[in-house]
């Protein structure tokens, strides 16, 4: 009886082991997927931490360039800094380093980050970044307004060209320097904000949040010859917003307060520009003939009305700051080098719908127009209407037979010495940078530069 | 000799014999021993089913930690965006030669997957995907449906592991993922 009594115990003893052992298995198979998922979102964590501290490395290197202050910095060389921060903490003694590396002595600025989030057990991780900074123009558009954009009339064409490849050759002509890039663009949020009539858009329009360009028989697109109504979906936008800061006009010393209605003016082959500042009004008549022979920069407080004809040699570019009115009329203004950004045009008022400046009769030319504040009217006729450039205003309108060409190559015009990211690589694999001294680091960089 | 019976013991012939069970007390410890095995049996079961969803969930949690990792990543180098549906998007991206490649992420409802293909290889990426949907944003965060504003890119979707007839659910909502590399109209 003893005995069966014994074996009666061991049955309960193998039942406990046996219901112990599921329990222990079950818990287990819980510690396991609980350890895994710790580990995995430890390392989701990390990973996005040192990701955001590459970028927050990158920022502060923006800083650097926006003050010009590299007095936290260790230079490098001429242009070229280095800075490394290893006192972020993220508590529980886990931190984070971060080492940034500018090198801006060429005409684009490249930096590389590395962000590090490491912990006391040795876990970590490590991205890296690399950009570019180029610099940023006010002329991302062929047509660019703050209020509305408008064509009247029949024939009306915005499309685009390469400046750098010579002047626009249509397909009218048989030529091949043009290209469907024309856009147009409005940040306003007024219903129609852009209104292309009966024109003609090669390119793409871009308006305000909600809004469409107003169509009437014109057409946005790239389809030549244009399709007559509409407009192709993916050329046109409504997330338009951009800044158009106000003008400010350059601090120079002034070599004439008075701009001659004729005659020439400016150095041809100088390296600084003569300068014109004159209060009052200017016209030139339709007997005058002003020739720009060399880089001038002409301030006038007060109106410019053209009604015989500035012509800008190939040695020759104007840049106007002009608060009032201004005409060009008559043969207007002749920029003989078919470089638009050789004829800059500045609007300097700063009061809304105060200044106009229009360009009408025979006026065909290359400019650029930059007026925050300004009505831009455009008109056909004459013996061209032909104009090419780019035009940044509060509004702008086209009239009947007024094409407009605007030169992509305005989208690298350095207009206000502001920066934009130009490219943004996240480094991995094989194309790490190693960042063990600033050697290596100019080393990995020239490379992936070369690489471009 | 010293024999010790128990209280239903009854001595037959000098053969101790054990008294047996009436019907009732059978029926009875029978009853009591059911309950207990069915619970027993019921938590083994329960416990089984937890373990295993606790290692669903675990598993969905890692596929789409890595899955998202891998969008994110192939996101912030899209310079273009060619095709952008709920259930489908198209874009050009650098790689890390810095050459451009169309990278395409696309649901099968029917497979219940969704397909990464990067420069002409095709992985699968999530499987037993029960719902998926792509969201575009354009630069001032607006939700878009063009391609041409396209600036971010979420992800929603819910992955499925089915236990024992039990159902184990996972929904992700990922964050924006910005297009670094793209211009768009401003």
């Amino acid at each position: 009886m003893r005995e069966f009594e014994k074996r009666r115990s061991g049955s309960v003893l193998i039942g406990v082991i046996i219901m112990a052992i599921i329990v222990g298995v079950v818990a287990g198979n819980y510690l396991k997927s609980a350890s895994l998922e710790y580990k995995l979102s430890r390392q989701t964590v990390y990973m996005q931490s040192a990701l955001n501290l590459a970028e927050a490395g990158l920022e502060e290197a923006f800083l650097g360039i926006e003050k010009s202050d590299w007095s936290t910095w260790t230079r490098v060389g001429s242009g070229v800094y280095y800075k490394n921060i290893s006192s972020v903490s993220f508590g529980d003694g886990t931190t984070g380093t971060v080492k940034v590396y500018i090198d801006s002595s060429g005409s684009e600025s490249v930096l590389v980050s590395e962000g590090t989030v490491a912990d006391a057990l040795g876990n970590s991780a490590t991205k890296q970044v690399f950009i570019s900074l180029s610099v940023r123009s006010l002329f991302a558009n062929g047509l660019t307004s703050k209020d509305s954009i408008t064509f009247s009339g029949n024939n009306v064409v915005v499309d685009s060209y390469d400046s750098t490849l010579g002047p626009y050759d249509g397909p009218s002509d048989g030529g091949t320097n043009y290209s469907n890039e024309g856009s147009v663009a409005s940040t306003s949020v007024v219903t129609e904000s852009i209104g292309i009539g009966n024109g003609t858009v090669y390119g793409y329009a871009f308006t305000g949040p909600g809004l469409v360009p107003g169509v009437r028989n014109g057409y946005i697109g790239p389809t030549r010859p244009a399709p007559i109504r509409g407009y192709d979906t993916d050329y046109v936008s409504d997330d338009f917003t951009s800044d158009i800061p106000d003008v400010v006009i350059p601090s120079l010393t002034a070599d004439y307060s008075v701009v001659p209605d004729g005659g020439t003016i400016g150095v041809a082959g100088a390296s600084v520009p003569t300068v014109y500042d004159m209060t009052g009004n200017f016209r030139n008549d339709s007997s005058d003939v002003l020739e720009i022979d060399g880089p001038v920069v002409i301030i006038i407080d007060g109106n410019f009305s053209v009604r015989g004809e500035i012509e800008i040699t190939e040695y020759g570019s104007a840049e106007f700051y002009i608060s009032g009115d201004a005409d060009f009329g008559g043969n207007g203004v002749a920029n003989k080098s078919d470089i638009p950004e050789k004829l800059m045009i500045y609007g300097t008022s700063t009061t809304s719908g105060a200044q106009t400046i229009s360009v009408h009769g025979n006026g065909q030319a290359s400019f650029v127009v930059y007026a925050p504040y300004a009505e831009v009217t455009m008109n056909g006729g004459g013996s061209s209407g032909e104009m090419s450039g780019a035009v940044v205003a509060e509004s702008i309108r086209m009239t009947g037979n007024a094409n407009f060409h605007y030169d992509v190559n305005l989208k690298n015009l350095d207009s206000d010495g502001a920066k934009q990211l130009g490219y943004w690589r996240e480094l991995k694999g094989n194309s790490r940078i190693d960042f063990t001294s600033t050697g290596t680091i100019a080393t990995g960089l020239a490379a992936l530069v070369a690489g471009l | 000799m010293i024999t010790t019976i128990g209280l239903r013991n009854r001595s037959r012939g000098g053969i101790a014999l054990r008294a047996g069970y009436t019907l009732v007390e059978l029926l009875i410890a029978m009853g009591i021993g059911g309950i207990f095995l069915t619970g027993a049996m019921t938590s083994v079961n329960m416990l089984a089913r937890s373990s295993v969803s606790v290692g669903h969930y675990a598993n969905m949690n890692a596929s789409s930690r890595r899955a998202l990792e891998i969008f994110a990543s192939d996101v912030r180098m899209a310079a273009d965006v060619v095709t952008s549906t709920s259930t489908n998007l198209v874009f050009e991206a650098y790689d890390d030669t810095n050459t451009l490649v169309t990278v395409s992420y696309a649901y099968d409802a029917s497979a219940d997957e969704v397909y990464r293909t990067y420069d002409g290889t095709t992985s699968t990426i999530l499987t037993e995907v029960d719902d998926f949907s792509l969201g575009y944003y354009d630069l001032t965060g607006a939700s878009t449906t063009n391609s041409l504003s396209v600036k971010e890119v979420e992800i929603d979707a819910s992955l499925i592991r089915t236990v024992l007839s039990l159902e184990n659910t996972n929904e992700i909502i990922s964050s924006r993922f910005m297009m670094r590399n793209r211009k768009v109209s401003s």
